[in-house]
């Protein structure tokens, strides 16, 4: 253990100054909101970062563990008035910790091998699919009901439209959520877009492997993503996957949350949106909220066609955190219980049964909330725009 | 008992700790959940002879939540149920976990929050604010915390319950204990008072050519007989750190800023917002802005709470003060503390809740620079010392804690002290509740046996 | 004119030598609040009365504790200020029986308008709790813990009190239709709410216009004169307290304060409080 603690030295010492141990980042974090303990918090966690750096602390099992536990959801960081940069502290640890190697480490790696081999992915999404149907695939797991085959891409091939746009489509929001993509693509050439999909060439984006403290693999993983000789705008629709694309991709091109650019188009959406007699309540992916700093726009969005509720919980992280839920699912579990407890007083406090959809922009959260036997329906908040298009008039466009 | 106390070094590091720069050695920490574990807790570490520390968030500044070695920290944080909600009487019964900012949310749509706000509301817990007796911007109209407490149940250092409120005592027991920083026993449930949210509210924002100008409009507004709901003020140094990055709108060319908020009925808040923009205009405001939105009062109010944290971005360390002189006295004070500072060589910034004179000068500095601390504690005593000779007291809503402990003398005669002592013996004779707090080292007063290192004294 | 021609100071000290001198002392202010009667061999000792300093802008008047109520709020109008007291008996009195008046529903309004109060102790020593700030959370509450201790824990010489604007219209209203009480709980922060019998009272204050409105909102009130306020209650609360916890609490504060049962003893046996 001792050489790892040796490697807390990469750990910028300057980071580590800005805390001034105030507290203020907290009731922010999800670990500490649902244990309480100090050494679940962003401001214990960083004091013992600092204190096994400076050797004033052995990097003990307890140590590791409170490290471990930290979900990355980032929400510490616009919380934390002194501007701690939470995530140059922590990302450098949780990789040093991963030197390690148990039987749950390595079923993980298998896991994250699979999502950068498309072939393999999709082959064990139509296995899932056939075990789902047989009924012997267990409903607690945080897989949401899968296609066998996946419907194909329907692109509007004589649009002639000069809004281009490329489609990320990613690995696992590909292989279970294609239909997402389907509706992207109906929203944007509904908007005038001339829309492009990356496809398998682009693969996986390295997100989770970075989250789970796998940097070289990542890194690997990212070097392989194409940098275009054109440069047109690419857009994502998984909040995970955008706000890691965006820190890869930053020198070489311009790149979008889907609902960034939905925004953008804010009025016009109003024009060929209908209204719904339905309400959404959002549930707010960390990599949206905390790290890109969207949350309104969802809601604006969405308020187009529905009457739209929010949790009153800050954006308080549900847990998923990527493969967190695998690699420590009695934490991740808690901190979904807390989630759903307050997704279930949101919803009695309006009256009941009165909310239809959960929109969650993040496939992440929605397969690990949809793994609890949740009863309100969850969808990405691209698919319930979508299905509040107004039927389109012949030659399409706007 | 002893199966449930935690007692690995990484835990006891970090309940050692609080907001503070001060650091304690406890011997072990444990997690009650309801209040027959804290009644465990208490007679756990009665019958092993240890002392013990309540705990809440560990936000408080003045060092109240340090342990003294080998104490019991007995952390209240999982006891976060909010027990009922009366609406008709406008209160609830809390438990001492309950995040101050949580009890407001959850109670504003029966349109009702819970009065005291002190800056650290999104963490600091109920029963934190009982032990602290805390403060905020809008305790100027509302009172501070021992305005809204009506009821307490106590687990006290006997490891007996008991409720201290109006009706079953005849001496004040709820008053006496709120504020008495843990000294007194636990409070295990909290029955806090609940305020109606004001139907209109108006923030205003206005700029000073110097902080003289600025103090003297903040008596003239009081004197004037307009009580605002809150009158905050902040220099230009702060100023300018916490509009880099929270871009409230804040006047960057100004010596001083105040924030003057008046709420209640429709004319009186009207009314009383015209008054206050000819009074400051009358004292030299150079600018005058009112909020125009929730969002932009929400921003405005961003800013002054989280102005203590925008100083990170400019030194990587600040002891943060707390005293209270008379508002005639607001400018010759400040000016003052400004002398002392530029002496001392350390940069100063004011924020702080002018209306009821509470200043919070804010030293900063880097403790890496050799000698530093010595300046910082020297400007620090030499501030409290001008504060009080201007008539003032030694805290307004930190508490006295370990940091003021030894400056008690200076405001008290041994005999005020001694029956301050009489009034905890009453409570804890043995004084084995969170010891060697509040009251001074020497003489009868303070508890017996070590001081946590790093203490300010 | 408020301020005394004897010199206050001097007082002051004469009465700690009557406290540390006496075996028995019974404290009165007025005699406002019809307490059983004294110890026929007791010392009567009584706080002097007069102005220490007031200042309207500081919204803080100071003053020794056998002023009358009366003659206070005269002082305090000519700067169009008042003490929320009722209008009877001492201001030491009034503190000492926790004297809120109609106010009872916001039982803690005396409590946190009492800034400093300065005691003589049973043992003839003086000791002071608070400040003279508004704001002030320096030490152990002695202010809270003397408010409401009827003379058994010290002889309250002076105190520093909070003064407020006086507002612009006060108006009281009545209603004996029980269905219409309900009505009170919809206006806003309404400073008095009280049941007396089958009658809801309510006390209005504020800006002109607010109180109109307010009052146009309410259906089967009438405008009315302050209802008159039953002054024994004060003591009945003695009786009804109850004897089970903090009653202990109360004896050892008692016993520390006055180990030698020396101060009220007719107040301290109703309570129980003798050691």
């Amino acid at each position: 253990m001792s050489n790892i603690a040796g490697r807390f030295q990469l750990v910028n010492e300057e980071d580590l100054n800005t805390c001034v141990n105030c507290g203020l980042c907290l009731p922010h974090c999800p670990t500490y909101r649902v244990t309480g303990e100090d050494i679940f918090s962003p401001r214990g966690r960083i004091n013992l970062i600092r204190s096994v750096k400076h050797g004033d602390l052995e990097l003990t099992k307890d140590v590791v563990t409170a490290l471990d536990t930290c979900i990355q959801c980032m929400g510490c960081e616009p919380a934390c008035p002194s501007g701690v940069k939470y995530h140059e502290i922590i990302s450098p640890v949780k990789a040093e910790l991963h030197t390690r190697w148990n039987l749950r480490d390595a079923t993980l790696r298998c896991g994250l091998y699979v999502v950068t081999h498309m072939r393999t992915l999709r082959f064990f999404t139509s296995a899932i699919s056939v075990a789902q149907k047989l009924k012997v695939f267990p409903q607690k797991l945080p897989v949401p009901k899968l296609n066998f085959r996946q419907p194909h891409f329907n692109i509007d091939a004589e649009s002639s439209s000069k809004r281009e746009v490329l489609l990320y489509t990613g690995c696992v929001m590909d292989a279970w959520y294609r239909n997402v993509h389907l509706d992207t693509i109906a929203l944007l050439e509904a908007l005038g877009y001339s829309v492009q999909v990356s496809g398998d060439e682009y693969g996986c984006c390295g997100a989770l492997h970075e989250h789970a403290g796998f940097a070289q693999v990542a890194e690997k993983i990212q070097s392989k993503i194409p940098r275009p000789t054109n440069s047109s705008m690419m857009v994502v629709n998984s909040a995970g996957c955008s706000a890691s694309l965006k820190k890869t991709l930053a020198e070489n091109r311009v790149v979008l949350d889907i609902n960034e650019l939905l925004h953008l188009h804010i009025e016009d959406l109003q024009k060929i949106l209908v209204r719904q007699n339905e309400t959404v309540l959002v549930q707010e992916p960390c990599h949206l909220r905390h790290v890109q700093g969207i949350s309104q726009e969802v809601k604006e969005l969405l308020e187009i066609s529905f009457t739209v509720t929010q949790l009153e919980d800050d954006g308080l992280c549900c847990g998923a955190g990527g493969s967190f839920s695998f690699s420590q699912p009695v934490m991740a579990t808690a901190v979904r219980q807390r989630k759903i407890d307050e997704i279930d007083r949101v919803i009695d406090s309006i009256s009941p049964h009165s909310v239809h959809y959960l929109a969650s922009a993040n496939p992440g959260c929605s397969s690990f909330l949809s793994g609890c036997g949740f009863d309100v329906e969850i969808a990405h908040p691209v698919s319930l725009l979508a299905q509040s298009l107004r039927p389109r008039i012949s030659g399409g466009g706007q | 008992m002893s199966g449930v106390v935690h007692t690995n070094t990484a835990e006891l590091f970090l309940v050692g700790q609080d907001a503070s720069n001060m650091m304690g050695d406890p011997a072990g920490v444990c997690y009650p959940t309801s209040t027959a574990e804290v009644q465990e807790a208490v007679r756990w570490a009665r019958a092993k002879g240890m002392t013990f520390i309540a705990r809440g968030a560990g936000t408080g500044l003045a060092g109240g939540a340090i342990p003294t070695a080998g104490s019991l920290v007995i952390c209240l944080t999982k006891m976060n149920q909010i027990r009922s909600i009366d609406v008709a009487r406008r209160s609830a019964w809390v438990e001492p976990g309950v995040l101050n900012a949580d009890l407001s949310r959850r109670t504003s749509r029966h349109g009702l929050h819970f009065a005291p706000d002190p800056s650290s509301q999104q963490s600091c817990t109920i029963g934190g604010n009982v032990a602290n007796n805390s403060g905020g911007p809008h305790c100027l109209s509302e009172g501070v915390t021992s305005a809204h407490i009506l009821a307490l149940e106590v687990v006290l250092p006997s490891g007996e319950v008991c409720i201290l409120d109006a009706e079953n005592s005849l001496f004040d027991l709820r008053g006496a204990f709120v504020g008495s920083e843990g000294m007194f026993g636990i409070a295990t449930a909290i029955e806090v008072r609940l305020v109606q949210n004001p139907p209109h509210v108006s923030t205003m924002v206005v700029g000073f050519a110097s902080v003289h100008e600025g103090a003297m409009a903040v008596s003239a507004i009081i004197a004037h007989g307009i009580i605002p709901s809150a009158l905050e003020m902040m220099d230009a140094p702060i100023t300018r750190a916490v509009e880099e990055y929270v871009h409230a709108g804040f006047p960057l060319d100004a010596a001083a800023m105040l924030i003057v908020e008046i709420d209640g009925l429709e004319h009186s808040v009207s009314h009383g917002s015209l008054e206050v923009k000819d009074i400051v205009h009358r004292f030299g405001a150079t600018s005058f802005r009112v909020a125009k939105s929730s969002a932009e009062r929400a921003l405005i109010w961003k800013g002054r709470k989280t102005a203590f944290g925008a100083i990170a971005r400019i030194q990587p360390n600040y002891y943060l003060h707390d005293t209270v002189v008379p508002r005639k006295k607001l400018a010759e004070v400040l000016s003052q503390v400004s002398i002392i500072a530029a002496q001392e060589q350390l940069q100063v910034m004011n924020v702080f809740h002018a209306g009821d004179g509470n200043l919070h000068p804010i030293l900063m500095f880097d403790k890496r620079v050799d000698g530093v601390m010595d300046r910082v504690h020297r400007a620090g005593s030499e501030i409290v010392r001008v504060s009080l000779e201007a008539g003032g007291v030694l805290s307004g809503e930190h508490g006295i804690g370990l940091e003021k402990r030894d400056f008690m003398r200076w405001m008290f005669t041994e005999n005020d002290l001694l029956f301050q002592q009489k009034l905890r013996s009453a409570f804890d004779p043995e004084g084995i509740s969170n010891p060697h707090k509040v009251l001074p080292r020497g003489s009868g007063c303070a508890d017996m046996s070590s001081i946590p290192p790093g203490s300010w004294v | 004119m408020l301020r005394s021609e004897v010199n206050l100071g001097s007082a002051v000290t004469d009465l700690q030598h009557q406290m540390a001198s006496s075996d028995t002392v019974c404290i009165v202010g007025s005699n406002s609040t019809d307490v059983a009667p004294a110890d026929t061999d007791a010392s009567v000792l009584q706080a002097p009365a007069g102005l220490i300093s007031y200042e309207p802008d500081e919204l803080m008047i100071s003053l020794f504790a056998g002023t009358s109520i009366a003659d206070v709020n005269i002082e305090l109008q000519r700067a169009n200020q008042r003490i929320v007291v009722p209008d009877w008996g001492t201001i030491g009195g009034a503190i000492a029986t926790r004297r809120n008046g109609l106010r009872e529903s916001h039982h803690l309004t005396l409590p946190n308008n009492v800034l400093r109060c300065t005691v003589i102790a049973a043992d003839g020593s003086l000791y002071q709790g608070g400040g003279q700030v508004v704001k002030n959370v320096s030490g152990f509450d002695l202010v809270k813990l003397v408010v409401g201790s009827w003379g058994l824990l010290g002889l309250i010489v002076e105190v520093t009190m909070r003064t407020e604007p006086i507002p612009q219209v006060s108006q009281w209203l009545q209603s004996v239709d029980p269905t219409a009480s309900d009505q009170v709980n919809h206006l806003y922060k309404p400073a008095v709410i009280t049941h007396v019998n089958e009658a809801t009272f309510v006390l209005l204050e504020g800006n002109e216009q607010d109180v109109n409105q307010e009052i146009s909102r309410l259906n089967g009130f009438a405008l009315c004169d302050m209802p008159k306020l039953d002054r024994s209650l004060q003591m009945d609360r003695l009786h009804h307290l109850s004897h089970d916890m903090p009653h202990s609490i109360e004896r050892s504060i008692r016993k520390q304060f006055d180990p030698s049962n020396k101060l009220n003893k007719h107040i301290a046996t109703q309570r129980d409080l003798l050691t």
